[in-house]
């Protein structure tokens, strides 16, 4: 699904993922990449296997795309060092024609070493083209386009007969758009949004809007 | 004295001796028991608490151990409930004086100090009182053969209570080792009355049942059951189970009585009504307490104290008061809202009147209308007798490896000896050779899709094939995570300066902000800050703020509450039959449901169904308990759900279960026996059911005792709060990539067996197939539906995808 968002055109995919035509740029939200072995470290062990589909979706994603550019929107690798970080940059590496920029979340607490050997530039955020790429939400943009993650948006759907559906959505403000979490491991912070605010469902195969009467 | 004391043993002429000379009469089951113990038998005492049953077993016992001179543990005695042991204790050493005996008394259980273990350890005393979890920590210790060389007898305490429980299971698997390994251990149990004592016996001696032998104290108490019902019958409202509408009729109860205690059914309902009855009456601060398991250990101890001492007037409280707490006997007590099981109602009634032929009078207020008929229902069964069974632990995988990791732990263990000793019990009876394997496979590294984590490499094998741990950190988390079972995530409440209060649930707290204002053990409390796991709050003067909610305690309709309620039912569909006061207050209600639809008569089955704002409503009324409704409804919607996709919101409380669904249907078509029918139950549950949040909850406990998660060290919980969660990640695991996993298949069947009660969901449905199916369209909520509408945790089913159902639904605004 393709909307306008800032005199910008934005694709938004169902994998919880955005592009950006303009700059042949893909830009994900929260991965959390680690998460399992981290808790393993914490006593509990996990096996891999969310891990593994989190980053088969993410090689398909880059396969679709082709794109030039790759934004991580922070919160890339969940904790300190471990093993999951050595099949994350194989991927990483193996897409040598990319660039890979990550904006650092308060989750990324690797040795900037670990991450420029994996060929990811680190940098606080971007600003470009009138619009500005961060980890968490601000609340003054001074009239910059924000785009970012850090919260893991979603919304709660209601019907009739006491139905009620849980989602990770893309947030559509004004001046932010909150992207939703790239893991499926994570939540997500339910909000209610105002009139104002756009809301896009990632459904895996597409994106649905959410309508409002 | 009666026939059997006639040719007495010396040892039991001496007892009776003892008894005489401090004008005590020995019962006639006290004296048979002497015996039985003195010829060597096993077996169990069935004898209500208050009857002598402590010095029917524990006599003989210390009897025996004073002929050996041998240094070292004689006797255990088991007891589930800690508070208990001191009781015991006073009744040995009375014993122990009485009848001139040099004998010592120990209690080790989680109050016991360090220094008195050691203590312990050094010189063991004749008498050991103690819980199963210490027990097995006692297992779970090197040197097994010098601790337990001299024990001759084992008794368990309060056996009914450990029956059809996981710590049960740890009591049989326990009680196996021990057996095998020392012949000729006399094991007992003390047990009150319950519906299967058979049962109760083979689950205590295993395959040595048939040999044992059953003393029934045969003491019968008359109980009287008082129906609370307003004067004016409107004023009950058709909804609802606070019940707090009756709050005067309660405290004139409390007012004529020198002490009371009130029975509620949940945590928040305790809160709810200690609350109203202050406000109520004012005069009761300082005489009236409050009693649930979500409060600090230290302040109900302190309320069994008051009670205990007779200081207190009135205590609120729930099942925490059921078992084991010893106090003197109050004069009235009172049942908020149906007890939802007989056994249960009779024991809180026999809190009241303890001497011997004293009536005990319980007092029954009926939440809502509809509730009066269990009044009746009540105390019909109780005539009858009619007490249900519990139903003991089948193949506990999770407790057989947490058992296995405790021999390890100890002094390890040959696979052999131990399978031989397990294979005698009740529970593992039929255990697979394969399965074996799998439990140690599991100890030794996580089988299946676990092999890769050191963490779960727990146990080794050594050169001699001995089963071992050798790691100290395995070791230490194992002694320290045993007997622990998680429920719900909870966090402590604790005052600023570090008074523990007690604990709430953590959705409870995610639901207020700092400076708020919450109702916990009666005081009005603000929330200053949340800390790791701990609420911080100050007491506070305001007065308005919410009260917590636990989930779970909520006990479906026993099975014998159900045939009872559905008698009285058929009575009142027949107006002549009508004799019971309930009843008879009950029929301008009865009057309006047959109205607007009917009451269904023995061979009936009632379906009423009606459109409005919300969407069509079908309620059936089944009566058959909460647990078997869900499954029901979950079935029934399944099959509906094949022929077209639908969504259904489903509710369900112990009278019936309602489908509410967005999309219109032809009702009258639909319904028909068929939708009811019994074959392939097994499998629709599965896949119905599969899904549900049940089996992982389930699993949660189940992970918790295998040893999968660790709650932390004490005194310092585990910061990250999404940890908390972490059984659900295992059970994803599994679900998705270990199905046979034996941990994750124990949580299925445990749900089937316990949550769904599959059984009984069977006998229900091939009842229904010789029943008539009534169907009416009442076009409004009737007297019977409106308790189930009312009902707010709901389940959801749905065949419809996704997509479809987000267009005909609407986003979660914010207002404004």
């Amino acid at each position: 699904m393709t909307i306008t968002w800032h005199n910008h055109n934005w694709t938004l995919d169902g994998e919880r993922a955005l592009y950006w035509p303009l700059r042949d740029t893909l830009i994900l939200g929260d991965l959390h990449f680690g998460r399992s072995a981290h808790f393993q470290r914490a006593g509990i062990a996990l096996t891999d296997e969310t891990h593994k589909k989190d980053l088969l979706r993410l090689k398909r994603l880059l396969e679709k795309y082709r794109p030039s550019t790759v934004y991580f929107l922070g919160d890339l690798f969940h904790s300190e060092y471990n093993a999951a970080w050595q099949s994350f940059s194989n991927l990483i590496i193996s897409f040598s024609s990319i660039d890979f920029v990550l904006i650092q979340g308060n989750h990324d607490i690797l040795y900037h070493t670990d991450y420029t050997k994996a060929g990811i530039e680190i940098l606080p955020f971007i600003q470009e083209e009138g619009l500005l790429f961060n980890h968490e939400p601000l609340e003054d943009g001074s009239g910059l386009g924000v785009l970012c993650g850090h919260i893991h948006p979603g919304i709660v759907m209601r019907g009739k007969a006491k139905q009620r559906l849980k989602f990770p959505c893309f947030y559509v403000e004004e001046d932010q758009m909150i992207l939703p979490a790239f893991t499926l491991l994570a939540g997500m912070k339910l909000l209610r949004p105002k009139r104002s605010v756009r809301v896009y469902l990632p459904m895996g195969e597409n994106v649905q809007e959410v309508t409002r009467n | 004295m009666n026939d059997n004391t006639k040719h007495t043993s010396q040892e039991v002429q001496a007892l009776i001796d003892w008894f005489q000379s401090m004008q005590w009469k020995a019962f006639p089951f006290q004296a048979q028991a002497w015996q039985a113990n003195h010829e060597g038998k096993n077996g169990i005492v069935n004898a209500p608490t208050g009857s002598g049953k402590t010095y029917s077993l524990l006599l003989p016992a210390l009897q025996q151990a004073n002929a050996s001179t041998k240094k070292g543990i004689k006797v255990i005695w088991i007891t589930p409930i800690r508070a208990l042991a001191k009781e015991i204790k006073l009744s040995a050493e009375r014993a122990i004086e009485g009848l001139s005996l040099g004998l010592s008394v120990g209690i080790r259980n989680g109050d016991t100090s360090t220094s008195t273990r050691q203590k312990q350890d050094k010189s063991p005393p004749d008498l050991l009182i103690t819980t199963p979890e210490s027990l097995h920590l006692l297992l779970a210790r090197k040197g097994f053969d010098k601790r337990f060389m001299r024990l001759q007898a084992v008794i368990v305490d309060e056996w009914h209570e450990l029956l059809g429980s996981k710590r049960g299971v740890q009591m049989e698997l326990a009680l196996a080792l021990l057996r095998h390994r020392m012949k000729g251990l006399r094991v007992w149990g003390i047990s009150a009355t319950i519906g299967n004592m058979e049962t109760a016996l083979s689950v205590l001696l295993g395959d040595g049942a048939n040999e044992g032998k059953l003393i029934r104290a045969d003491i019968h108490k008359s109980i009287e059951v008082k129906t609370i019902i307003p004067s004016d019958i409107a004023s009950l409202p058709l909804a609802g189970h606070l019940g707090i509408h009756q709050v005067e009729a309660v405290a004139n109860i409390i007012h004529q009585s020198q002490s009371t205690l009130v029975f509620t059914n949940t945590r928040n309902q305790c809160e709810m009504w200690y609350q109203k009855l202050i406000d109520f009456d004012p005069n009761l601060i300082g005489l009236i307490a409050m009693h649930h398991g979500s409060l600090d250990k230290e302040l109900r101890s302190w309320v069994e104290g008051g009670l205990y001492e007779g200081k207190l007037k009135v205590v609120v409280c729930t099942s925490s008061l059921d078992l084991g707490v010893d106090f003197r006997p109050v004069e009235s007590i009172v049942q908020i809202g149906g007890p939802k099981g007989v056994s249960r109602f009779m024991q809180r009634a026999g809190r009241s009147g303890h001497s011997p032929g004293a009536t005990s009078k319980i007092y029954f207020v009926p939440t809502h209308a509809i509730e009066m008929i269990e009044g009746s229902a009540l105390r019909q069964a109780i005539a009858e007798n009619s007490l249900e069974s519990r139903l003991p632990f089948i193949q506990s995988f999770d407790v057989l490896v947490q058992f296995l990791v405790t021999l390890a732990v100890g002094d390890g263990f040959f696979p052999m000896e131990v399978y031989q000793a397990i294979a005698k019990t009740h529970c593992y009876a039929q255990i697979a050779e394969e399965e074996w394997r799998w439990c140690l496979r599991f100890i030794c590294d996580g089988g299946g899709s676990l092999q890769e984590y050191p963490d779960f490499r727990k146990v080794e094998v050594d050169d001699e094939g001995r089963y071992v741990v050798r790691s100290r950190r395995i070791a230490m988390r194992h002694r320290l995570s045993m007997g622990t079972i998680v429920s719900n995530p909870v966090l402590w409440v604790k005052f600023k300066g570090g008074r523990s209060i007690g604990t709430v649930e953590e959705y409870f707290i995610s639901g207020i902000k700092e400076g708020d204002v919450f109702w916990f053990a009666g005081r009005s409390l603000q929330l200053v800050r949340v800390h790791d796991n701990t609420v911080f709050v100050k007491n506070t003067k305001r007065k308005t703020g919410k009260t917590p909610a636990w989930a779970g305690g909520r006990m479906p309709l026993s099975s014998q509450m159900s045939k009872m309620l559905l008698r009285k039912l058929h009575e009142a569909a027949n107006q002549d039959l009508f004799t019971d006061e309930e009843l008879i207050r009950l029929k301008p209600i009865f009057d309006h449901q047959r109205k607007h639809s009917m009451i269904p008569k023995k061979n009936e089955l009632l379906i009423e169904y009606f459109e409005d704002r919300e969407g069509l409503h079908i309620l059936c009324y089944p009566f058959e308990g909460r647990n078997v409704h869900e499954g029901m409804a979950g079935i029934i919607a399944h099959r509906i759900a094949q022929v077209r996709p639908i969504t259904f919101s489903i509710g369900m409380n112990d009278y019936g279960f309602e489908l509410l669904t967005d999309q219109s249907l032809d009702v009258e078509s639909i319904f028909s026996q068929e939708l009811f029918a019994p074959e392939e139950v097994h499998e629709a549950l599965n896949t119905t059911m599969n899904a549900s949040q049940m089996t992982r909850r389930q699993f949660r406990d189940i992970a918790a005792i295998a040893g999968l998660v660790f709650t932390g060290f004490p005194g310092k919980p585990k910061k990250d709060r999404h940890i908390q969660a972490t059984s659900q990640l295992f059970y994803n695991v599994f679900e998705t990539y270990e199905p046979g996993n034996l941990l994750f298949r124990q949580a299925l069947h445990e749900v089937m067996e316990r949550k769904l009660e599959e059984g009984r969901l069977r006998d229900t449905l091939e009842r229904i197939q010789s029943m008539d199916i009534c169907m009416v369209n009442t076009h409004k909520p009737s007297p019977f539906a409106l308790p189930l509408l009312a009902e707010r945790i709901r389940e959801k089913f749905s065949t419809e995808s996704v997509e479809d159902r987000i267009r005909r639904m609407e986003l979660e605004i914010l207002k404004g």
